[in-house]
C-alpha cells in the first residue's frame, strides 16, 4: 500500500477529532504560558535592579537558548499525543477497522510514528515561533532593543536549538507511539507517563543508590539532548541535575525512540484484535 | 471431450483445519470449511460457537493457532488493496465517537485513494447521507450498523463478510438488508454471513456452514438441509394404545404427549395423515384430531448444533 496514502489517512484521522487538537493545543498553551512567566521574570528583576547571571541583562543569543530550553517543561505532552495516536485507537476499538484497511501492521505503526514525528515537530516549531513572540513583544521595551533581538533569535546558536528542540519532539511522539502499541490502555499509558517524567525518575536521580543510572533515563536524555547540561550545568554528583553531554543524550533519546517502537511493533504484529 | 467437462467450482473463501486457541480454551476447532462465489453463504451457529472468532482470523485480525484462512487462495495479510477484495462487518461497529459519519468514511477513502464522492455513494446506498455530518455517538446501534456497511461496501469489494450485521437493525432495515445482499450477490459477488438466528437469514442464503462449539457440524446447500425437515403427525384419540399397536410395524417414531395424545414421526415418507386415518378407520379406532405437522428449518439447526459429528453434504 503506498506510503503517501497511508500518511493522508492518518492525517485524516488526526484532523477529524478534538482529542489530538486539545492535546496539542494544551501543549501550546502551557509553553506560551511558561514563556510568558520567564520573560515577566525577567522584567521584573530589572524593574528590581537585580542582575540576572551577575550581570546586567542583555539578550544574548544563549539567554534565548536558556529561555527555549526552560520552556520545554510540558513537552510531555507530545509523548501523550503519540500514546494517544495509538492507543486511542484500541480504546474506540477502531484499531480493527485500521487493521482491516492496513493488514501488514508494520505499515500502521510506521506510518503512526512518521505522522507522530511530524506532528511534534511541526507543533513544537509552532511553539517555538510563538514564545519568541511573547519574549520580543515583552522585552524589546523592557530590556533589549529590536536589533539586539533579532540578532540573538537569528544567531546559530539558537538556530541549532530550534532545530534540536523540533527533533526532540518529533521523536517525543514517536516514543508516545511505541508506548502505546506496549500498553493499549490510554488512561493506563497517559498516568504511567505523567508519573515518570514528573516524579519517578527525578525520584530515581536524587536517590544516591540509583542515581547513577537517572542520566541515563528517558526524560533526562531528552534534557540532555535539547542541552539542559548547559543551563542548568552538568553537575558530577549523582543528582537531578546530572546530564549526559548533549550528542550523547540525541543518541540514548533516538535509542529509546528505537526501543519503544520496535518493541511496539513486536506486541502490535502478534496482538489479536 | 475436455470443453464438455464442467470446471469444479473454486472456492473464493477457505478455511483449512482451523484452529485457535485462547490459553485451554479451543475457540475454533479444526475447522474447514469454503464459500464459493456467486452466492450467499450462511455461518452458522449458536452464541459463543466460534463464528467471530473464526471470521477474524480470516480478516487477519486473529492469528490462528494453527491451519490456514485464505481469500482467493491467499492470506487477507497479502492482499495489496484488501478493501478492494473483502469488505466487513464485525462485531461492533468499529468507529470513533467524535468523529462525524463522513469523516470516518474519509480515513478508509485517502487510505485507498478513493475520490470522497464515493463516500457519498455509499452513506446514500445504506441511507445515512442525510446524517453524513453527525457524529457517530448520535447514532443508534442500527445506525452504526449500517455505516459499518458502508465502510465495508466502500472499495467495492466481490466479497462481503458479515457477522451478524441484523443486530439492532428493525424489521424494516432488516429487510432492506436482505433485498441490499440479494442484488448485490446478483451481480457476481459473494456474500459469508454469520448470524445465531437461522431463521433472520434462512429466506437469502444459498449455502450454508454449520458450526457448534468451535467445530463444522454441517456444509450444504440450503436446499438440502430444507429436504432434512421430517413430518411429524399429532395423534388425538380414545383408543390410543390400539392405534399405536397399529402404527408400530411401520417403524415410526411414537413420542407420548397426553393421556390420549402422541406425536407421530415418521421415518420415510411412508407415513401421513391420509394413511393415519385410513389405518384408523379400517380399525375402528375413534380419532379426535389429527394434525400435520412439519418440522422447520430452525429445527434442522437445533438438531446440528446439539450434535457434533461433522454432517458435510453435497457441494
Amino acid at each position: 500500500m503506498k506510503f503517501q496514502r497511508l500518511m493522508r489517512s492518518e492525517f485524516v484521522k488526526f484532523k477529524s477529532t478534538r482529542s489530538f487538537f486539545v492535546l496539542l493545543g494544551a501543549f501550546l498553551v502551557m509553553m506560551w504560558l511558561v514563556a510568558f512567566l520567564l520573560a515577566l521574570g525577567i522584567a521584573f528583576m530589572i524593574a528590581l535592579g537585580t542582575s540576572v547571571n551577575g550581570s546586567v541583562v542583555a539578550v544574548t543569543p544563549k539567554l534565548v537558548q536558556t529561555f527555549l530550553i526552560s520552556d520545554t517543561f510540558w513537552m510531555v505532552f507530545l509523548v501523550l499525543f503519540g500514546i494517544t495516536v495509538m492507543a486511542g485507537e484500541y480504546r474506540h476499538n477502531t484499531v480493527s477497522m485500521s487493521l482491516l484497511l492496513v493488514p501488514k501492521r508494520w505499515q500502521l505503526l510506521i506510518t503512526k510514528a512518521v505522522t507522530s514525528f511530524l506532528l511534534g515537530a511541526v507543533v513544537m516549531l509552532i511553539g517555538v515561533l510563538g514564545s519568541l513572540m511573547i519574549w520580543f513583544s515583552m522585552g524589546k521595551k523592557s530590556y533589549s532593543t529590536w536589533n539586539t533581538w533579532i540578532k540573538a533569535i537569528f544567531s546559530s546558536r539558537v538556530g541549532l536549538e530550534v532545530l534540536i528542540l523540533i527533533l526532540a519532539a518529533g521523536l517525543l511522539g514517536v516514543i508516545g507511539v511505541g508506548l502505546g502499541s506496549l500498553i493499549t490502555n490510554q488512561l493506563g499509558a497517559t498516568v504511567l507517563v505523567l508519573a515518570w517524567w514528573f516524579i519517578i525518575e527525578n525520584i530515581i536521580s536524587a536517590i544516591p543508590r540509583t542515581a547513577p543510572a537517572g542520566k541515563w533515563l528517558p526524560y533526562h536524555a531528552f534534557m540532555s539532548f535539547i542541552g539542559a547540561g548547559n543551563l542548568f550545568g552538568n553537575s558530577t554528583h549523582s543528582t537531578i541535575f546530572s546530564f549526559l553531554p548533549q550528542w550523547d543524550g540525541a543518541l540514548v533519546l533516538f535509542g529509546y525512540a528505537v526501543v519503544f517502537l520496535s518493541a511496539g511493533l513486536f506486541v502490535v504484529t502478534h496482538k489479536d484484535v | 471431450m475436455p470443453g464438455s467437462v464442467p470446471k469444479p467450482a473454486i472456492p473464493v473463501i477457505e478455511a483449512n483445519h482451523l484452529t485457535k486457541r485462547y490459553g485451554s480454551k479451543l475457540a475454533v476447532h479444526d475447522l474447514s470449511f469454503q464459500v464459493y462465489g456467486g452466492k450467499v453463504t450462511g455461518f452458522l451457529g449458536p452464541n459463543g460457537a466460534g463464528k467471530t472468532t473464526a471470521l477474524k482470523v480470516i480478516l487477519g485480525l486473529l492469528s490462528p493457532s494453527s491451519g490456514t484462512a485464505t481469500v482467493y487462495g491467499q492470506e487477507y495479510k497479502q492482499l495489496d488493496t484488501p478493501l478492494a477484495v473483502v469488505g466487513a462487518v464485525i462485531e461492533n461497529p468499529p468507529f470513533h465517537p467524535a468523529r462525524k459519519a463522513r469523516d470516518s468514511l474519509k480515513i478508509s477513502a485517502a487510505c485507498m485513494g478513493f475520490s470522497y464522492t464515493r463516500i457519498d455513494e455509499v452513506l446514500n446506498l445504506v441511507g445515512l447521507y442525510d446524517v453524513a455530518k453527525s457524529r457517530v455517538k448520535t447514532f443508534s446501534f442500527g445506525m452504526r450498523q449500517r455505516l459499518s456497511l458502508a465502510a465495508a461496501l466502500m472499495g467495492n469489494p466481490p466479497i462481503l463478510i458479515l457477522d451478524e450485521p441484523a443486530n439492532g437493525l428493525d424489521p424494516q432495515g432488516i429487510h432492506w438488508l436482505r433485498q441490499f445482499l440479494r442484488s448485490y450477490v446478483s451481480g457476481g459477488n459473494t456474500v459469508f454471513i454469520s448470524s445465531h438466528v437461522l431463521a433472520e437469514i434462512a429466506q437469502l442464503v444459498d449455502d450454508v456452514v454449520v458450526i457448534s462449539q468451535g467445530r463444522l457440524v454441517a456444509q450444504a446447500p440450503v436446499g438440502e438441509l430444507l429436504s432434512r425437515t421430517t413430518t411429524s403427525l399429532r395423534v388425538t384419540s380414545p383408543q390410543i394404545d390400539k392405534l399405536v399397536k397399529v402404527l408400530e410395524p411401520f417403524g415410526v417414531n411414537i413420542e407420548v404427549l397426553a393421556q390420549q395424545t402422541v406425536l407421530v414421526t415418521g421415518k420415510d415418507e411412508g407415513i401421513n395423515a391420509l394413511k393415519v386415518g385410513q389405518l384408523a378407520a379400517d380399525n375402528g379406532i375413534v380419532l379426535s384430531e389429527l394434525v400435520e405437522q412439519r418440522s422447520s428449518l430452525e429445527d434442522v439447526f437445533l438438531d446440528l448444533t446439539s450434535s457434533l459429528p461433522t454432517k458435510r453434504f453435497s457441494q
